[in-house]
């Protein structure tokens, strides 16, 4: 008994040694560069022969560096590449400027292009915790793909709260899908595609979903994809996209603050116009982006109570000041701004009635 | 027997491995002695400010200093900058209670002070202001104390402003120019203040008291004009002097336009003006 326990014990370290050392695959997508704004980027890298194979998205190789982690000091700039097994990061430091890229092993799971062809013509939903990286504690988020054609698909954003919607998005939006070591990426984009787009690795295809990877913030995201049998409704479709795929900047970034040209108070008087009532006392806070049109979307909620605790007021209000957030133009912008904006707007509810506005 | 043994040896250090894989999961830390805690927190705060505030990496660096040393009451208000100044209200207020109470525990006032600004500009939760500003000259035994860089009775005092409670508003300037007087400090100086008693005085219909305050600081070098001469101009309405009324407004027009107004970064200040308003009321006269 106790020697084949002995023999169980030792199989098992064996199979749990070889499963931790096999490389499944040499193969690694770009995450994103600029780790803390999540900037999209399109890149891969083959790790082989204790190489570092560079590759740009239309599979030109431009750089080959050894496999191993290395600090690297030249006259003018600072190199550090740290390599595990599921990430590699390279940090460029010069006087000037600093940039860092970060590289993650792709899933284990392969398609062809062929098999990705059924999604033409089909609605697919997932649902998101936010939307562009815009803070969001209360609103669902749907985020439709319609694969129109083999180069276009349209992208409905929906948010609803409490099994109402409150507002959709909507935006055309070009389509690449890449196929390299059998993994298929897809990437969505606008113009031309170039660096500033992002790789979405399919990780999973069924006859009624399907899986995206991606990797933002320092984590690994899936998005799951069900197959919609009916177009989703839309209540006040705006037509929405955002400049670029990164961590919108904050609206206190900018001198003077990115807020509305005419002040609280006449924002406080355009809003509550015709807003419905609701019940209790606290705080609602409405965020969203500007894009760098000024243009507004990508919503997000929180819902507070007095005490600063999770709370919920009634859809119809939160629907209301969307609505009306939606709408406005009249942003203190930068002249010639390229960026896009996260913006807060925070409302103070007395006795049910939304009462101040701010920051 | 031999082979017993080694059973048992396997299954021990199975389960030191777990054990240890769950401690440090718990906090990877807990090896380290208290200096080396703190300097590793140290570190990892520096690289907090390295990355941008509000990003996840930030807050990453953040947590990871106060895996070090959990009890760093200034790190843990700083890690509610994140949250807060991205509108991410219920975890930046619970970061920052959790500073405040072990502060105040330890009968420091820094937290506390920090709270009661934020409490004002950013939360305009005026009841709470209040009370935390009363705390902290409660704690300190300090009757005036700055709270995060204004003074504690200045941001009280605007509280009970905002809360209509404009005789309470008075009373609490009165008290803060006493304190200032006795400290060698001319009250003219502080002009949010003198700004704000003038508004309280006009808000309790006072407009004589009102305009003195705001004539007083229209003199002085350091204060905001576009805002001044915008509430001056509003008294000559009410006191049927429109020539006075329209002088004041095209100055505030003026000086709007120079940038010589009210700005604050991260939030609009109390009764700040803007162009239509100004606009409005000439259109009015």
């Amino acid at each position: 008994m106790v020697k084949t326990l002995v023999l169980f014990l030792s199989l098992f370290s064996t199979t749990f040694c070889w499963a931790q050392t096999k490389p499944e695959t040499d193969l690694y997508v770009a995450g994103y560069r600029n780790e803390d704004f999540n900037t999209a980027y399109l890149a891969f890298i083959k790790k082989k022969n204790d190489s570092l194979y560079f590759f740009s998205n239309d599979e030109s190789r431009y750089s080959v560096i050894p496999s191993h982690s290395f600090e690297k000091d030249t006259l003018d700039l600072k190199i550090n590449l740290i390599v595990t097994n599921n990430k590699i990061a390279l940090y460029n430091t010069s006087d000037q400027d600093k940039q860092d890229y970060h590289y993650f092993k792709v899933e284990n799971a392969e398609f062809t292009i062929d098999q990705v062809r059924e999604l033409k013509g089909k609605r697919y939903t997932a649902e998101l915790d936010k939307a562009a990286m815009i803070p969001n504690r209360d609103l669902k988020i749907q985020r439709e793909i319609y694969f129109l054609d083999s180069s276009n698909v349209e992208i409905t954003h929906t948010y609803s709260l409490n099994n109402n919607i409150l507002f959709t998005e909507k935006e055309i939006k070009n389509i690449t899908v890449h196929s390299m070591d059998n993994k298929v990426f897809f990437s969505f984009y606008d113009g031309e595609l170039n660096l500033n787009n992002r790789w979405y690795q399919l990780t999973n295809l069924q006859k009624d979903k399907f899986a995206f990877v991606h990797y933002a913030e320092t984590k690994k995201i899936i998005d799951v994809y069900s197959l919609n049998s009916n177009k989703n409704p839309e209540i006040n479709t705006s037509n929405f996209k955002m400049c670029w795929d990164r961590r919108p900047k904050e609206y206190y970034n900018f001198d003077p603050d990115i807020s509305y040209t005419h002040g609280n108070n006449s924002l406080l008087k355009r809003l509550i116009k015709d807003a419905p009532i609701t019940k209790g006392n606290g705080f609602i806070t409405i965020h969203f982006a500007i894009n760098c049109e000024g243009k507004v979307g990508r919503f997000g909620l929180e819902q507070m109570n007095t005490k600063y605790q999770s709370a919920s007021y009634d859809p119809k209000l939160i629907k209301h000041l969307i609505q009306e957030i939606s709408k406005i133009t009249e942003w203190e912008l930068p002249e010639k701004i390229q960026t896009d904006t996260h913006r807060f707007l925070m409302f103070k509810v007395t006795n049910g009635k939304i009462t101040e506005v701010w920051p | 027997m031999a082979l017993k043994k080694f059973v048992l040896y396997n299954i021990l250090i199975f389960i030191g491995f777990c054990h240890s894989s769950y401690s440090q999961e718990s906090n990877p830390f807990e090896h380290l002695s208290k200096e080396e805690r703190i300097k590793l927190a140290d570190k990892y705060h520096d690289l907090s400010q390295t990355v941008y505030q509000t990003s996840e990496m930030h807050r990453i660096y953040k947590d990871s200093a106060l895996l070090a040393v959990p009890d760093h009451v200034n790190y843990i208000q700083r890690a509610s900058y994140s949250y807060k100044k991205a509108g991410e209200h219920i975890k930046a207020i619970e970061v920052l209670n959790k500073a405040v109470a072990i502060d105040t525990t330890n009968g420091k006032t820094t937290a506390l002070e920090y709270k009661a600004w934020s409490m004002l500009y950013f939360y305009r939760d005026y009841e709470s202001t209040i009370k935390d500003v009363d705390k902290v000259i409660e704690i300190s035994k300090i009757p005036y104390k700055a709270c995060h860089g204004e003074s504690c009775l200045l941001l009280k005092a605007q509280a009970y402003y905002q809360l209509g409670e404009y005789k309470k508003a008075i009373e609490t300037f009165e008290n803060l120019f006493t304190i200032l007087k006795e400290q060698g400090v001319n009250p003219k100086d502080d002009f949010l203040a003198n700004f704000y008693l003038a508004r309280s005085y006009f808000k309790l219909n006072n407009l004589d008291k009102s305009l003195f305050y705001l004539q007083e600081q229209l003199n002085m070098p350091y204060s905001v004009k576009a805002e001044l001469n915008f509430y001056a101009a509003q008294i000559y309405v009410l006191k049927n002097d429109k020539e006075k009324a329209k002088q004041h407004f095209l100055k505030a027009k003026e000086l709007y336009l120079q940038n010589d107004k009210m700005i604050e970064p991260y939030v609009e200040r109390f009764d700040e003006i803007f162009m239509n308003d100004i606009e409005l009321e000439i259109s009015k006269l």
